[in-house]
């Protein structure tokens, strides 16, 4: 064992965590280098100050002050509770995609959109019709023009 | 009378109680609704928290602050403990959180001595000593309490944890997030310094 491994293992062999073996390699260590016995000495010495060191309290309104807080949190949580059961925050989401959701449905459904419709419409029978004419007028044409071969004939 | 004494007995056995809860059934009852649970829990542990934090701050105004954050992230967050780890381990976890948040907010201020007898008295528990020995014994604490500020801050918190927190190598691994062989090797090496300085101040 050198120095560097005994100074690692200082605090193993004063909490007694180390096994059979390691234990005799550190003791081994220290018999025959008992100048570094008093380095483990004043590091068990440092270990039982700290443990037997008493600990501060806290100051005499820390509990008090707690408490305020505490209070303080419970109204904070009253003021805040929402509107008609919803955090104020979801309520803002609710109200804005009802809002979406009426403007939508109001810009589908107003009158000039409806008329645009009934209007195409109107457009499309149109055309129907003059088609209509059209083939009508025709068809009298080709009536003519037998009626005129017929007469023709006569003559 | 005896009812009276029966009722008394009762309430007695349940403040008597509360004793007897380990830290963990004391928090999953306050998860249900028991405040006194949660009494009994600051109690048990506002002081314990406080030397933790101290350490980090040398400032007594500061490290309070930050230990009413823990307990009050505690009031408000209790549902986020889960029965996995130790109480002890989790609520040290927050504390040295909120303390390193403070650090990065403020600077780490420098007062008086907390060892002095301004306001705050180390509470000796008056056992049979010879008064050379208590002054003896006085004047190693609070030097050890200085030469703790004189090591580097990762061994410090480690020692802290380890020698006046009394907590296990595991729950000092997760509380600073740290291996288990980074926190062994920072305890020894903490603690060799400090008997460094302990050796120098004696002679």
């Amino acid at each position: 064992m050198d120095y560097n491994k005994f100074e690692d293992r200082i605090s193993d062999w004063i909490e007694n965590s180390m096994d059979i073996k390691e234990r005799k390699e550190f003791e081994q260590f220290l018999t025959e280098n008992p100048e570094y016995q008093k380095k483990v000495d004043s590091v068990r010495k440092t270990i039982n100050i700290m443990k037997t060191t008493p600990s501060l309290k806290t100051s005499e309104d820390f509990d008090k002050k707690l408490q305020d807080r505490i209070n303080a949190l419970s109204e904070n949580k009253k003021t805040s509770s929402g509107i008609m059961g919803f955090s104020r925050q979801n309520f803002v989401y609710l109200t804005l995609s009802v809002l979406c959701i009426f403007m939508l449905s109001a810009y589908l459904l107003q009158p000039s959109q409806s008329n645009y419709f009934i209007a195409d419409e109107d457009t499309s029978s149109k055309e129907a019709l003059s088609n209509e004419d059209e083939t009508e007028i025709k068809d009298v044409e080709l009536l003519n023009d037998v009626n005129g071969s017929f007469v023709s004939d006569k003559d | 009378m005896r009812q009276n004494l029966q009722i008394l007995s009762t309430e007695s056995s349940k403040v008597n109680d509360k004793f007897k809860f380990s830290d963990e059934k004391l928090i999953l009852r306050f998860q249900e609704g028991d405040i006194n649970a949660y009494n009994e829990l600051v109690k048990r542990y506002k002081d314990r928290l406080f030397n933790f934090v101290l350490r980090y701050f040398n400032n007594a105004e500061q490290a309070e602050d930050v230990v009413q954050d823990t307990l009050i992230k505690l009031y408000t967050h209790a549902s986020y403990y889960k029965n996995i780890a130790k109480f002890s381990t989790w609520i040290f976890t927050i504390a040295k959180n909120n303390a390193l948040t403070e650090l990065r907010k403020n600077k780490r201020k420098k007062t008086d001595s907390l060892w002095t007898e301004d306001g705050k008295v180390i509470d000796i528990n008056s056992k049979e000593e010879s008064l050379e020995s208590k002054v003896q014994n006085e004047i190693a604490i609070d030097q050890l309490n200085k030469f703790l500020d004189e090591i580097p801050e990762n061994f410090r918190m480690a020692v802290v944890l380890r020698d006046f927190q009394e907590l296990s190598y595991e729950e000092i691994s997760t509380i600073l997030e740290i291996p288990i062989g980074t926190i062994k090797s920072r305890i020894n090496r903490g603690r060799i310094q400090l008997a460094q300085k302990m050796k120098h101040f004696k002679e």
